[in-house]
């Protein structure tokens, strides 16, 4: 079985690039993987999500509604909006943070009201990083997205599904000086978090069956 | 790993774009001319080919439209080249002329030409189904489902249109193209050389007059004939499984296919389609005979183009078999899993509410606020539609915006709400010319310098030689910004760069103005002047409003490390108007709990734009006022 990971946001926020290197470095550890991602139009600031599916049995780019394992959200009112894709014991990873889209007259729920729906759909296996916050701490104020692919990445190598290695290379290439800097700190503390994650770990193999001896 | 990178790799799987594995069969295959104009999903096949020509040695780049790709690559692939053009499904029309004569005459070398469909329209005005360009023009049609076939079905194509000495389609999608997946890499032979030059051999069936033309059409019918044959044998069609349920899968649907099958615990034959049209007219034979199959189900993204071959096949050889498909699988819109599943499971004859997976608890969701594209913080054209919405609520006109593809698409969105009509490349002023004989309105055509190179140019031509009274307002942001950033002949970057007021005033245009989008009151005088000029002569006029691409400027300020000017509001002076994110409605200022605007300094972009147009002068930069202009100016003109 793959694992089905749903990663959204804002156009601007990262999201290709968490994806990609999550992705190749599946791909490097031998796992197969597939992405499908949103371009032109959707990149102006609007709403993005990308299919993520890694496992050897994958065959199609699409992942079903209702049928996602994984929610990664750099954004809540995002995560939300895409919820419609998680089952009843998916795992939602988001960061905390709303960004108000530039509608001037725009309603937007609180950081509460998004939170307390997502609580409601996944329970325990919420996970609400403050990756923006961190990453604002460590440098780069919109490296939230190397913050979650740290994360993930030390969640999912535990699963035997990434290379470790393979995606602080990856990261290694993203930016330039002190961005790049910034960058790795950024990963390499979302990792440290990530990878000690003992039970979100046990949850995501058990919605997916994807994962393998580490 | 960027594509650059990969370069050096002659085996191995590597993480690849859907578009980036076309590049890399191309460049597998020996490619020595690619051609394009940039176009979602098809943009990134050029763009990585580009990224290495020199180190390779080849020709490739854009071209000023995609009839012009098509007829530069044509001509190299006739001079015994081989060579790739691509282009965005809609890109094909433009091409169709050039396509619909390269089928008669065939190539010498080897033509592939790939359209990047986007079925659902993701990033398009339509979702034309391009197979069917390949019933149309006797020009075959091959169609990967994933990134590791695209890339191995352009290098065979490259072969198969050397073979038949005959142009081939590579039809993608958006799901193919946008797709990334492992690619298992094979050496690249011509790494370094010097790029290959041909000959073209003056041969009769190039010429295409009438006599010429119908001698072709013969030969044309006999390369098909061949073509039909082969196609039997091309290793992207295939027979898997076994069942009473033949299900005939084409392009993406093949994988949805393969996992529904696999969810429902059913026993099918699968005949995987590579080439939809023709289809293998044997394959399908065997597959129903060694099957044993008593019902066909076809499922295609789009267009039942697989679905009436195949009836038409069995009615034509006289098989008694059930054939199904757009009933079951519909037909608007990209394929999903979803669909596939059902339409599997109903030609199964079982229950859907059966098979599916459980429904889920659903908790009642909070009310979200939608959020559409927006113009980029520090977009020049965001102050050009705010001066025009001010002009035009000031002057009280009765008028027609004729709009055009590009970013500024975006201007029909509210607040500005500007754009009546958006069709196609250059319909702005295509259609601007109709409105104003049809209408006694006046008109406003608004197209970028990309799409006014692209496909402006005839209908500004027939508007001076005709003498109407249109407004053509050319955004002129020096780039094709929303596929990339690719370069347009309005681009000082590399190439001979031309000027667009030289070339509106060579066709005879008399009142051309260039204007700054930054100085709003600037562009409302120059329209005023414009709406006047119209009136008065009765001919066109022309306003370019030029200010570079917003993130083209900030990485200019990145490269040199300047840091970006960023603005804030004085609160002691703001009257909470809302003028600056109501009715300008820039994404970095946002309306605080009292009213008064708050600018966001990660999203501001220092344009400056907000504190010229702020009634209180409210708006200040956090620097120095003077450095911040000269900066903005150095970088940003």
């Amino acid at each position: 079985m793959p694992l089905n990971s749903i990663v959204v946001g804002v156009g601007g926020q990262g999201i290709l690039t968490l994806t990609r290197v999550l992705a190749s470095s599946a791909v490097a550890r031998g796992v197969k993987a597939l992405v499908s991602e949103t371009h032109g139009m959707s990149q102006r600031g609007g709403s993005v999500i990308v299919h993520l599916r890694i496992g050897d049995d994958v065959y199609a780019p699409l992942i079903p509604e209702g049928d996602g394992h994984l929610l990664i959200g750099l954004e809540l009112v995002e995560a939300v909006r895409y919820s419609y894709f998680v089952r009843d014991d998916s795992v939602i990873i988001v960061n905390r943070r709303v960004i108000p889209p530039s509608l001037p007259d725009a309603e937007v729920p609180t950081e509460d009201e998004l939170l307390k729906y997502l609580r409601e759909l996944a329970g325990d296996n919420l996970v609400v990083l403050d990756a923006s916050a961190e990453a604002q701490k460590l440098g780069n104020p919109v490296g939230a997205n190397m913050y979650v692919l740290g994360y993930v990445a030390g969640l999912l190598s535990r699963a035997g599904v990434v290379s470790i290695d393979s995606c602080r290379r990856e990261v290694g290439k993203i930016g330039k000086g002190r961005v790049r800097e910034a960058n790795i700190k950024i990963f390499e503390k979302g990792l440290s978090e990530g990878i000690r994650c003992e039970r979100i770990l046990k949850s995501i193999c058990k919605a997916s069956g994807v994962c393998r001896d580490s | 790993m960027s594509f650059r990178e990969t370069l050096n790799l002659s085996e191995g799987a590597v993480l690849l774009l859907g578009n980036e594995a076309i590049a890399r069969g191309a460049l597998e295959a020996g490619v020595d001319v690619a051609t394009a104009y940039p176009g979602t999903p098809s943009s990134e096949i050029l763009e990585a080919l580009i990224s290495v020509r020199d180190r390779v040695g080849f020709y490739a780049d854009w071209c000023v439209n995609e009839k012009v790709a098509y007829e530069v690559a044509y001509a190299a692939a006739a001079s015994g080249l081989r060579a790739i053009v691509a282009m965005k499904h809609v890109g094909l029309n433009v091409a169709a002329e050039p396509l619909m004569s390269s089928a008669y005459t065939g190539v010498n070398g080897a033509l592939v030409v790939v359209t990047a469909d986007d079925p659902s329209m993701w990033s398009s005005q339509n979702e034309q189904d391009n197979r069917i360009y390949g019933f149309h023009s006797y020009i075959p049609v091959f169609e990967p489902y994933d990134p590791a076939e695209a890339k191995d079905m352009v290098k065979y194509l490259f072969g198969f249109s050397g073979e038949f000495k005959h142009p081939v389609i590579l039809r993608t999608t958006t799901r193919v193209s946008h797709a990334r997946g492992p690619v298992t890499l094979a050496p690249i032979p011509k790494l370094g050389r010097e790029r290959n030059i041909g000959r073209f051999n003056k041969e009769e069936r190039y010429v295409l007059v009438p006599s010429i033309a119908r001698r072709d059409k013969k030969e044309l019918l006999r390369r098909w004939e061949s073509i039909v044959k082969r196609v039997n044998n091309v290793p992207f069609n295939r027979i898997e499984g076994s069942g009473k349920l033949l299900v005939i899968a084409s392009g993406v649907s093949y994988g949805y296919v393969k996992e529904a099958a696999e969810r429902l615990g059913e026993s099918v034959t699968i005949l995987k389609v590579g080439t939809p049209y023709p289809i293998p007219r044997e394959l399908v034979l065997r597959s129903l005979d060694e099957s044993g199959a008593n019902k066909v189900l076809v499922v295609e993204e789009l267009e039942p183009l697989v679905e009436l071959q195949v009836r038409s096949l069995v009615n034509e050889v006289g098989i008694n078999v059930r054939v199904v498909g757009k009933e079951l699988v519909g037909l608007p819109y990209e394929m999903t899993f979803t669909r596939a599943y059902r339409a599997l499971a109903k030609a199964l004859g079982k229950d859907v509410a059966e098979v599916g997976w459980s429904a889920q608890r659903k908790p009642q969701a909070p009310k979200l606020p939608p959020r559409p594209p927006a113009f980029c913080p520090g977009c020049p054209y965001r102050p050009f539609f705010y001066a025009f919405r001010k002009f035009l609520n000031r002057s009280g006109i009765d008028y027609i915006v004729t709009g055009d593809i590009g970013c500024y698409a975006l201007g029909r969105n509210p607040p500005y709400k500007l754009q009546d009509i958006v069709i196609e490349m250059g319909g702005s002023i295509g259609t601007a010319n109709g409105f104003s004989i049809g209408t006694p309105q006046v008109v406003f055509a608004v197209i970028g310098d990309s799409t006014f190179y692209h496909a402006g140019l005839p209908p500004l031509v027939n508007a001076v030689w005709h003498k109407l009274p249109i407004i053509t307002v050319i955004l002129d942001n020096e780039v094709t910004a929303m596929t990339g950033h690719q370069p347009s002949p309005a681009s000082r970057l590399n190439g001979q760069y031309i000027p667009p007021e030289n070339v509106v005033r060579g066709f005879g245009v008399n009142f051309v103005r260039v204007v700054d989008p930054f100085n709003v009151g600037e562009v409302e005088n120059a329209l005023k002047e414009a709406v006047a000029h119209v009136r008065t002569a009765g001919k066109p006029a022309v306003l370019i409003v030029r200010r570079k691409c917003a993130l083209e400027a900030l990485r200019a300020l990145r490269r040199a490390g300047v840091a970006v000017p960023k603005f804030s509001v004085n609160k002691e002076k703001c009257v909470a108007c809302g003028i600056c994110y109501r009715v300008f409605a820039c994404p970095a200022i946002r309306k605080g709990s009292d009213g008064k605007a708050v600018i966001d300094a990660a999203l501001c972009s220092g344009c400056g734009v907000c504190a010229d147009i702020c009634p209180a002068k409210a708006i200040e930069p956090i620097a120095e006022a003077g450095s911040v202009r000269s900066l903005i100016d150095k970088y940003w003109r």
